[in-house]
């Protein structure tokens, strides 16, 4: 199933929200590696702009949602709460079962 | 000097139990010798000496010097489970390159501690100003290489029949590296 141009704009607005309410999660916490992780999530963001459409514009959204996510798992570690896996949102995938698992 | 007052750690795996996470202490050289000793011995190939004699453990406990190896330890009611250490170099070239070695107890993977672990080095590389994170890997590691990976390490570069495990068979070594925010900040050419 090919995301259309809407889907995009869409994906790119909820992105872009998820990433606003991350940076507010750490302005309060003392992590650098995050802090340049989200930098680059936004980075990957702005370069699949408004007016992008198309593979590439996807691929860095999906740039984007991944550095989110290891910034997601920094401010878990540093609270000490369990990791978020993959498997949480599996139910959002369209692929038949989840990319990875936790190897290690 | 590297900032230790956020230990001891505690930590939540996957499966809702909980470690904690401190620096190796003198008193920890059997728990240690103890961890090292059920490795398998693929894990255990990078070593200089037998780790799987007691004396050489307790002789690392005796000379512990966080900047130059900062073993943190992941440990579990009494039992160490998992170890990552920052090996940095006070002066000369490589000082601003740390080298990341992590060993996870067999039955303790797939939880996320590996992971947990190295979050962690990468906190401490960042507070001490590192400009790189180098980990070496045996190729067969597959575990640990996509782990670095999914933390932003990156292979560098793949060693083809490079390294002996403790019985003599070659494998491939495969570098990873992480550039630290440290890098962009001094450029002196």
């Amino acid at each position: 199933m090919d995301a259309t141009p809407i889907d995009l704009r869409r994906a790119r607005r909820q992105l872009e929200r998820l990433l606003l309410e991350i940076a507010v999660a750490l302005e309060s916490e003392d992590i650098p590696a995050a802090r340049t992780d989200l930098d680059k999530a936004f980075e990957a963001l702005n370069i699949a702009g408004p007016g992008e459409e198309g593979p590439e514009a996807l691929r860095y959204l999906d740039h984007a949602l991944s550095y989110a996510h290891r910034v997601i798992g920094d401010l878990l570690h540093e609270k000490g709460l369990p990791p978020h896996s993959p498997a949480d949102f599996a139910g959002w995938y369209d692929a038949g079962e989840v990319p990875f698992r936790e190897d290690w | 000097m590297i900032p230790l007052d956020r230990y001891p750690k505690e930590i939540t795996l996957r499966d809702n139990t909980r470690a904690v996470l401190r620096p190796m202490l003198p008193e920890d050289a059997e728990g240690l010798w103890s961890f090292l000793r059920h490795l398998p011995e693929i894990d255990k190939s990078h070593f200089h000496e037998d780790v799987d004699r007691r004396e050489v453990v307790e002789g690392w406990a005796k000379s512990l010097d966080y900047d130059a190896a900062l073993p943190i330890l992941a440990i579990m009611g009494d039992r160490v489970v998992g170890s990552a250490t920052l090996y940095r170099n006070r002066t000369g070239w490589k000082q601003r390159v740390g080298i990341v070695r992590i060993l996870i107890a067999p039955d303790h993977r797939h939880l996320g501690l590996g992971t947990a672990m190295i979050r962690e080095i990468r906190h401490l590389g960042e507070k001490v100003a590192l400009n790189y994170l180098l980990a070496e890997v045996i190729e067969e590691q597959q575990a640990a290489v996509r782990a670095l990976e999914r933390m932003g390490f990156e292979k560098a570069m793949v060693h083809r029949n490079f390294v002996n495990d403790r019985k003599g068979h070659l494998h491939n070594l495969v570098v990873l590296l992480h550039p630290l925010s440290g890098l962009g900040k001094e450029m002196f050419y």
